[in-house]
């Protein structure tokens, strides 16, 4: 990768925390599958992300806690890496409970995050909104918004865009490819390979890059976060990974060839991050087996603190029908 | 007090909220470059500067998301669609993320119908589609006093609203019982005034009939009352300013006093918001229907498209809305 060839490897502090941020998100999504079967708050089946875990650990350990972020809505389960939240408040939302001090990852505007919602691409213009709060109130803050290839394609992207650089608004628009947008295979969506090409049209630095690459995703996700804190305006990146579930749990994926998934498990990152850590001298096989028995007990610790908690209605708006009806206006 | 048209109204009105509460942007289409368009927005940026208003790209879709994420994060931002029209293809941002989640949300959207002189992608009265959203005030205001005061009353709201003004309004009103260019001019408080959404106001007493209406058919409704009373029918005018929130109890008071209702509008009748008024008076008056003198009725735009040529010919009119009282009186 370019990036590797450019920018110093990150200190080997950070080399941990990102293995550890990734190998906690695997575990807790898998976690979270086995308990609870519903992580992006989706009345169907799942719709899981292991193996796009990089892209936003990358990005979320280059943030603050005031700047905005938006997760892919496959990997959501990552946002614990975003400064303001922890893993507790993403175990809590996805298992439908609440209580002081857990925040519903759906609804934190101080931060940085906004209600999701099915029809995707269109958060990209609510989260343009906050650049531009951002911008005209000089907070500093800034806004990094991921979706996947196929919302991507939508109308909102790109009315996004366009605003995003006639203003220059501090936001960073980010490709989650996995190569599919339900049932159709990026291909058959667009005309190019590389689809951080998209920014060019609307004058924006544009990057590809191998999202399955723990340290390269990190050194583009740091670059392009300092250049735009700085006031270098917008930039695009398209993020390359492989969607290893179905679009959600059920889907019986007739769309995809025999044998591509089982290719695609052997090139996921977590193990292949392990390995480079090991080639590098960062990690040893002892690390490994220490750490996976650290994460599973902080794992099991952030269950049982909210498995304390009461279960609360599955509704981000409010915790009862009559607060729910205390919102309408006038008449029901 | 001075008189003062339409649109210095609306300026007026976006001038003292911005003074008032630095946290009021707008951001929408030729804002800057051509005041708006019909002027509203005249010596805003001059006096505000560009951290306060902007002029967007044409993009509607990109304005409503932005409204909401700027809300989410303590703005308190206008998005202004030059028509009505073009919000449109930013209905998922309006209905979805604003109607059906925006509570809460201290947004006003702005867009001005252009009339029925023009193309549907100009002049269609988009009301029907948003009043059903749970979550979106709907103000539809028809003279310069009210839009100013309602104007205020949005901007401060802490929900969404959506603001249509007509463009009929801007130039035309109604004067001895016909519409006639520049009537529409009135003496404007310069001082503070508000007005609650929710509340029609009568712009005409009578007592044959309630010709229940808003925005701009309310100037051919004046004018169509002005010369029935020449026949000897009384018509009393509810403009309804709001049609979410809607005032049924002036609706039900006025037609108990009358015994007959009528409700104009300019959208098309078929899902037009005369049968939700009819029926939500029913609803919330049954006793009123054993005293009724005629059934009750609506006047609206044929279920045709806009059309140039023969967009006046589809929408009501002084002549056909004095035309259809007197079948109601007689």
């Amino acid at each position: 990768m370019e990036v590797r060839k450019t920018m110093e490897l990150p200190s080997k502090e950070i080399l941990l925390k990102l293995y550890r941020d990734l190998l906690t998100a695997r575990r807790v999504e898998a976690e979270l599958y086995s308990r609870q079967g519903n992580l992006a708050g989706s009345g169907g089946g799942a719709h899981r992300g292991p193996g796009e875990e990089v892209i936003p650990i990358a990005f979320c350990n280059n943030l603050t806690e005031t700047d905005c972020f938006c997760p892919n809505f496959r990997t959501g389960f990552c946002l614990f890496t975003k400064p303001g939240f922890t893993l507790v408040d993403i175990v809590a939302t996805s298992m439908g409970k609440t209580g002081k001090g857990i925040h519903d990852t759906r609804r934190t505007p101080e931060y940085g995050t906004m209600p999701g919602q099915g029809t995707l691409g269109e958060g990209s213009v609510r989260y343009l909104g906050a650049a531009a709060a951002a911008s005209m109130k000089k907070t500093g803050d800034i806004v990094v918004f991921i979706q996947g290839d196929g919302a991507s394609n939508r109308a909102p992207t790109h009315e996004a865009m366009a605003v995003a650089g006639a203003w220059q608004l501090p936001i960073i628009f980010v490709i989650q490819n996995n190569r599919y947008g339900m049932g159709t295979a990026v291909e058959k969506s667009y005309s190019i390979e590389d689809l951080s090409l998209r920014g060019v049209g609307y004058g924006f630095p544009h990057e590809r890059v191998d999202g399955n690459d723990m340290i390269a995703m990190y050194l583009v996700a740091k670059k392009h976060i300092e250049r735009t804190r700085a006031g270098g305006g917008p930039s695009l990146i398209a993020a390359d990974t492989w969607r290893l579930r179905p679009h959600f749990e059920g889907d019986s994926q007739v769309y995809r060839p025999k044998g591509e998934v089982d290719e695609w498990w052997k090139r996921e990152p977590l193990g292949r991050y392990q390995k480079e850590l090991m080639d590098l001298g960062v990690l040893t096989e002892e690390d490994v087996d220490r750490l996976e028995a650290e994460v599973k007990a902080e794992i099991q610790a952030a269950f049982d603190e909210v498995e304390a908690l009461p279960v609360s209605i599955p509704s981000y708006r409010a915790g009862s029908l009559e607060e729910l009806e205390k919102t309408a206006i006038a008449e029901l | 007090m001075a008189v003062i048209n339409y649109v210095g109204a609306i300026n007026q009105a976006l001038k003292e909220e911005m003074r008032r509460d630095e946290r009021v942007v707008i951001w929408g289409e030729d804002m800057i470059s051509m005041d708006g368009v019909h002027g509203q927005t005249r010596d805003i940026y001059n006096e505000f500067g560009g951290d306060r208003i902007r002029d967007t790209p044409i993009c509607e879709q990109a304005i409503t998301g932005m409204t909401i994420g700027a809300a989410h994060r303590g703005l308190r931002p206008i998005g202004v669609f030059m028509n009505a029209s073009f919000g449109l293809s930013a209905f998922d941002g309006m209905f979805l993320q604003l109607g059906c989640s925006g509570s809460g949300l201290p947004v006003v959207l702005y867009g001005v119908i252009a009339g029925p002189r023009e193309d549907n992608g100009h002049g269609t009265s988009p009301e029907a589609l948003c009043i059903h959203a749970p979550y979106l005030k709907v103000v539809m205001p028809s003279t310069p006093y009210d839009a100013k005061g309602l104007f205020k009353t949005a901007i401060r709201d802490d929900s969404p609203v959506v603001f249509w003004d007509h463009a009929w309004c801007f130039f035309m009103g109604h004067k001895d019982g016909a519409i006639e260019r520049g009537a529409n001019t009135q003496e404007v408080p310069e001082e503070e005034y508000l007005i609650p959404f929710g509340e029609a106001d009568i712009k005409r007493e009578g007592s044959d009939i309630t010709l229940v209406t808003f925005s701009f058919m309310v100037h051919p409704a004046l004018a169509a009352a002005h010369n029935l009373a020449k026949e000897g029918i009384s018509v009393e005018v509810v403009d309804l300013r709001t049609l979410v929130p809607l005032d049924v109890e002036t609706i039900v008071k006025s037609t108990k006093k009358t015994g007959r209702l009528l409700v104009v509008h300019e959208a098309m009748k078929r899902g037009g918001i005369a049968g939700e008024i009819i029926f939500r008076v029913q609803e919330e008056a049954p006793d009123l229907l054993a005293s009724l003198k005629t059934p009750f009725r609506r006047l609206a735009a044929k279920n045709l498209p806009l059309d140039a040529a023969f967009g006046p010919m589809l929408v009501p009119s002084a002549e056909t809305i004095a035309a259809a009282v007197k079948e109601m009186v007689v």
